[in-house]
């Protein structure tokens, strides 16, 4: 059930958006090296958007939320928009009911919803670039 | 020793003096005839009349009814699976080891989804602020299926906490992290007890399933 510390979490790259899919029983230290990766693999590609999904997260305590907003801050600073995706019904009723609020980073059900909130849509083929961030 | 054993002993540590729980459970142990590490289920009934007259010594009156209760249901929850667990807590993969027992124990409790994750997170929560302040400690996960809860106990040595009621009442800013691990484990809990001094900090938290 315990991944191993060394295990190294994946960062996707889909249709110029970032996608980091979180698994399993996050350590600190896997947490703490992703955290780097992430940001300059942000730097490297500049992605017009960040997606941390949580589909396969099991367990948020104060700490990981921590981390995770902190992320989701540096990258918003660097010029690309992070989006939270998929967390677990009794994540978020444990996290509401220690009164941890995830504002910093904006979320969506599933990784679908933030892709498309990133601007990529299933249907267009070509021109998903112009669709995003008319901001 | 046996699970069985050890699980008498986290029980009577937590209502005495480690020292006196020690001398209690040999004297029992020598009034059964069992040596230490022997015991075994079928001397239980016995021991428990040997455990309470130790008891009557040792612990607040007040106390006394409930240390019994627990014994009763240590005895009678022999057939159940899920055993007490103590896990030393010091580097982070122990924090990892103690969430994943408690998830495991309020599993074997009969927990469902959320009353397990709550469970997890507090033994992370409780598991990380020894890590982080205290060095070093342990935690003990103790499964009452009469109740039926989950008893999460967090010990150390450590410094202590400077302002347990700033912290409780959410006024604290927390340099290392959200500053929400306590708070959020006494809003998890069905009950919650924090006494903390120079010498330590001694946490315990009933989650409900
Ligand atoms: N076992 C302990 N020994 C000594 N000090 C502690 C202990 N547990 C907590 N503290 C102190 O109490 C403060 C509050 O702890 P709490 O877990 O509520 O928040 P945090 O650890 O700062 O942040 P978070 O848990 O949200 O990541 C800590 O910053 C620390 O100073
Ligand atoms: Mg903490």
């Amino acid at each position: 059930m315990q991944r191993d510390a060394g295990n190294e979490i994946p960062i996707l790259e889909l249709w110029g958006r970032l996608v980091v899919p979180l698994q399993g029983d996050i350590t600190d230290t896997q947490m703490e090296a992703l955290q780097e990766r992430v940001l300059r693999r942000v730097r490297a590609r500049a992605p017009s958007g960040l997606v941390l999904d949580a589909t396969g997260v099991w367990m948020m305590d104060s700490h990981l939320c921590a981390v995770m907003g902190r992320l989701a801050s540096a990258a918003r600073l660097m010029g690309t928009r992070p989006v939270l995706s998929g967390l677990s019904p009794t994540i978020v009723m444990t996290l509401q009911t220690m009164g941890i609020e995830l504002t910093s980073v904006e979320t969506t059900v599933s990784l679908e919803a933030a892709l498309e909130l990133l601007g990529v849509w299933p249907d267009e083929d070509d021109d998903e670039e112009e669709t995003d961030d008319e901001r | 020793m046996s699970e069985l054993e050890r699980a008498l002993t986290v029980l009577l540590d937590r209502y005495m003096p480690a020292i006196l729980a020690q001398s209690v459970k040999r004297r029992a142990l020598a009034a059964v005839g069992v040596a230490e590490g022997q015991l075994r289920d079928e001397h239980l009934p016995t021991l428990r009349r040997q455990l309470e007259s130790g008891i009557r010594l040792f612990v607040d009156a007040g106390a006394q009814s409930g240390l019994m209760a627990e014994i009763d249901a240590l005895c009678s929850g022999r057939v159940a699976s899920a055993e007490a667990a103590v896990v030393p807590v010091r580097v982070e993969a122990d924090i990892v080891e103690a969430r994943g027992r408690a998830r495991e124990l309020m599993m074997a409790l009969g927990g469902g989804a959320f009353p397990t994750q709550r469970a997890a997170t507090v033994a992370s929560e409780l598991a990380r602020n020894i890590v982080a302040y205290a060095g070093e400690g342990v935690l003990e996960l103790i499964p009452r299926p009469e109740r039926p809860l989950l008893t999460i106990v967090a010990r150390d040595q450590g410094p202590g906490i400077a302002d347990v009621e700033a912290i409780l009442e959410g006024r604290y800013r927390s340099k290392t992290g959200l500053g929400m691990g306590l708070r959020g484990v006494q809003r998890l809990a069905a009950r919650f007890e924090l006494s903390t001094s120079a010498r330590g900090t001694r946490v315990e938290a009933d989650l409900a399933i």
